[in-house]
């Protein structure tokens, strides 16, 4: 699939920002784990925060670090035992931990496959499985936002930390980090629309926190909740254009 | 007279005959047993009427999946029924009460009228079809048939790319109800349940509604696709949906294995994705339904020369789903498959979908194979499959004396 000029260079830019974005998100890891392997329990529910919004800013969105990217991020859906099956792993497994009264203990030897397979992420990275084609980037425009919408906002991925709200805010930074990448290859009307909208969904999160604090959508209140999905839907129909319009065909 | 897939659609491109005749009187009688499509609902109900006493239940090929009725009901009862006793008369009663609603009844028989009057005061059967399957669950150890299960009954297991949600899954006994109009099959389920409570509470339902071609051909999924073009018709057909097999038990010659997957459809993402990727994760033309090597929908995708995916991409879903390998023939399935639309869900979305059902001999030989090659399609990226179950369709009711389950159970 031929793409427009720029885009090679532009996904170049993105490997080099995701690496970056990585190289955080193992910082963070290896303080979650340090936190389990003092039981720090309180700190290690801080600390997977942190490095589950890394990972949204990584833009990985719709398993497109396919298997690699599924140890780090993947769901209990699909496993025969669910939440207890022992192929569920990675950050959504040590949220369930976390937010599930599971020991210390138990979660480390999870914590320390994560520190391991955040790494193969980072080693990967310009594999054309994971961001080394940049046809890839062109649909990244759009689906880390249409991820925020199926993944978080739908509830479905809410292991127990209810941060669909500070997930989907983490996934606004990292559409704005690939719109910085394309953006000067498409029309600045567009581009200059686009912000706008998306400065209107940080408005609305904004607006949602209660007390300096996000709640999970289900216990938001539905006005609340409607103008933040309104906002994004909005700026995903905008979004949808992109992909088309950096390929050449 | 029984019309195969391919003649219709050759009556479809000589000028819709049957869909006109259908959508234009309302009332229209069609001869029982003929699959004639009536696929545009009239808006007064119809005295459509399939056979209830056969060797295999209708609602499966009577009528055909082509010709399938409108409106449908899908409704799973977990029995409380104390032992097989209790068991075998809730089955009766199923079977009364569904022969009454499924031939027609004189208001003034016995055990009529009924007690609802969301059909009128009369009681058009409207094309309505009863079908009673029953899940493993019924085989453990309450009602002594421990022993006497389908061979391939399992239940059904959690595939990679499903999103399981437990309110929405499994069951003892299934209903497929299905209708001209969505009427019909509420009252039916209301007139069975009222006379069933006590031993067979309601563990989920969900409604589903049949699209007419739009324009012609095979009718339209929600994703806008033509969607059972490639199902088996006719003799093909029966040879492939009825268990014939020695090795199952003796009761269960004649009845079938039923798959019910629970699909919901990211539409609202799904819009927003270009025309030809759309086709690409398919298979088929958008507006023709053609296969992407073939011009029309009838044509027959030649895989075989393709071996790369230059037409047709190799994990495009009608091709995972459907080789077109001698291998993979007797793994075809029937599928009579209907929209949802359910409400919203959480993020706002509309929440809508597909009711999977298909019917095949053996659910092992057949659909668990095709679910097995379809596993990481890229089409999952649009869909999640969240409820359903596996479920045995009971053999027919043969006569006025017999009822449902009645070799299982005596």
């Amino acid at each position: 699939m031929p793409l427009i000029p720029g885009v090679d260079q532009a996904n170049a830019d993105y490997i080099a920002y995701s690496s970056g974005i990585l190289a955080t998100l193992r910082t963070d890891v290896d303080a979650l784990r340090s936190d389990l392997a003092s039981s720090d329990l309180s700190s290690a529910r801080r600390d997977w925060l942190a490095a589950q919004l890394d990972w949204e800013r990584v833009g990985a969105s719709y398993d497109s670090f396919g298997a690699l990217g599924i140890a780090v991020d993947g769901l209990p859906d699909g496993l025969p035992e669910g939440v207890n099956d022992p192929a569920f792993t990675g950050l959504h497994r040590l949220e369930y931990g976390l937010w599930h009264d599971q020991s210390a203990a138990t979660l480390l030897p999870i914590a320390d496959r994560l520190v391991a397979d955040v790494a193969a992420v980072a080693t990967h990275l310009s594999d054309p499985d994971l961001a080394g084609n940049p046809l890839s980037l062109t649909l990244r425009v759009h689906e880390i936002l249409e991820d925020a919408l199926r993944d978080h906002l739908s509830g479905i991925d809410d292991e127990g930390a209810g941060a669909a709200y500070a997930e989907t805010s983490a996934d606004i930074d990292a559409t704005r980090a690939v719109l910085g990448m394309v953006g000067p290859l498409l029309d600045p009307h567009l581009v200059a629309d686009t912000t706008s909208q998306m400065d209107e969904l940080v408005a609305a999160l904004q607006d949602a926190k209660q007390s300096g604090q996000w709640l999970a959508p289900v216990a938001t209140p539905l006005p609340t909740r409607q103008r933040i999905d309104a906002a994004l839907g909005q700026v995903l129909e905008t979004l949808a254009i992109f992909p088309d319009l950096l390929k050449d065909d | 007279m029984t019309m195969d897939r391919r003649t219709f659609l050759k009556g479809a491109a000589a000028g819709a005959a049957g869909v006109a005749l259908s959508g234009g009187i309302g009332g229209l009688i069609v001869v029982r047993g003929e699959q004639a499509p009536h696929a545009t609902p009239s808006a007064k109900p119809t005295s459509d009427s399939y056979a209830f006493h056969g060797p295999n239940q209708a609602g499966i090929l009577t009528p055909a999946p082509a010709a399938k009725q409108a409106a449908a009901c899908y409704a799973a009862f977990d029995v409380l029924a104390a032992n097989s006793t209790e068991l075998a008369d809730l089955l009766k009663t199923i079977t009364t009460r569904s022969r009454y609603l499924a031939s027609g009844v004189d208001p003034s028989a016995q055990d009529y009228p009924s007690s609802d009057t969301v059909m009128g005061p009369q009681f058009p059967t409207d094309g309505l079809t009863v079908t009673v399957s029953v899940g493993s669950s019924l085989f453990d150890d309450r009602y002594g048939l421990a022993g006497q299960s389908p061979r391939h009954l399992t239940v059904m297991p959690v595939f990679p790319d499903d999103t399981p949600d437990p309110a929405w899954l499994h069951g003892d006994l299934l209903l497929q109800l299905c209708a001209d109009h969505p009427d019909a099959v509420h009252h039916a389920l209301r007139d069975i349940t009222k006379r069933t409570r006590g031993g067979m509470p309601l563990r989920w339902k969900i409604e589903g509604y049949a699209s007419p071609p739009r324009p012609s051909g095979t009718p339209r999924n929600l994703m806008g696709f033509k969607d059972g073009t490639a199902n088996p018709t006719g003799d093909e057909a029966s040879s492939l949906v009825w268990v014939n097999d020695p090795a199952e038990p003796a009761w269960a010659i004649g009845g079938s294995y039923q798959v019910v997957r629970l699909i919901r459809m990211l539409v609202e993402f799904w819009d927003r994705v270009g025309v030809k990727e759309q086709e690409n994760l398919f298979g088929r033309m958008r507006d023709s339904g053609a296969p992407l090597d073939g011009s029309v929908e009838a044509d027959i995708p030649n895989y075989a020369v393709d071996p790369t995916g230059i037409y047709t991409p190799l994990d495009a879903h009608i091709r995972l789903a459907n080789p077109r390998t001698a291998e993979t023939a007797n793994q075809r399935i029937l599928r009579r498959s209907y929209n949802y639309d359910l409400g919203a869900d959480l993020n706002g979305n509309l929440q809508a979908g597909h009711i999977f059902v298909c019917y095949q001999q053996d659910v092992e030989r057949q659909f668990a194979k095709n679910q097995a090659r379809l596993a990481g399609e890229p089409l999952i990226d649009y869909v999640q499959p969240f409820g359903g179950g596996y479920f045995f369709v009971l053999p027919g009711v043969r006569d006025d004396n017999d009822w449902y389950g009645r070799q299982l159970l005596t």
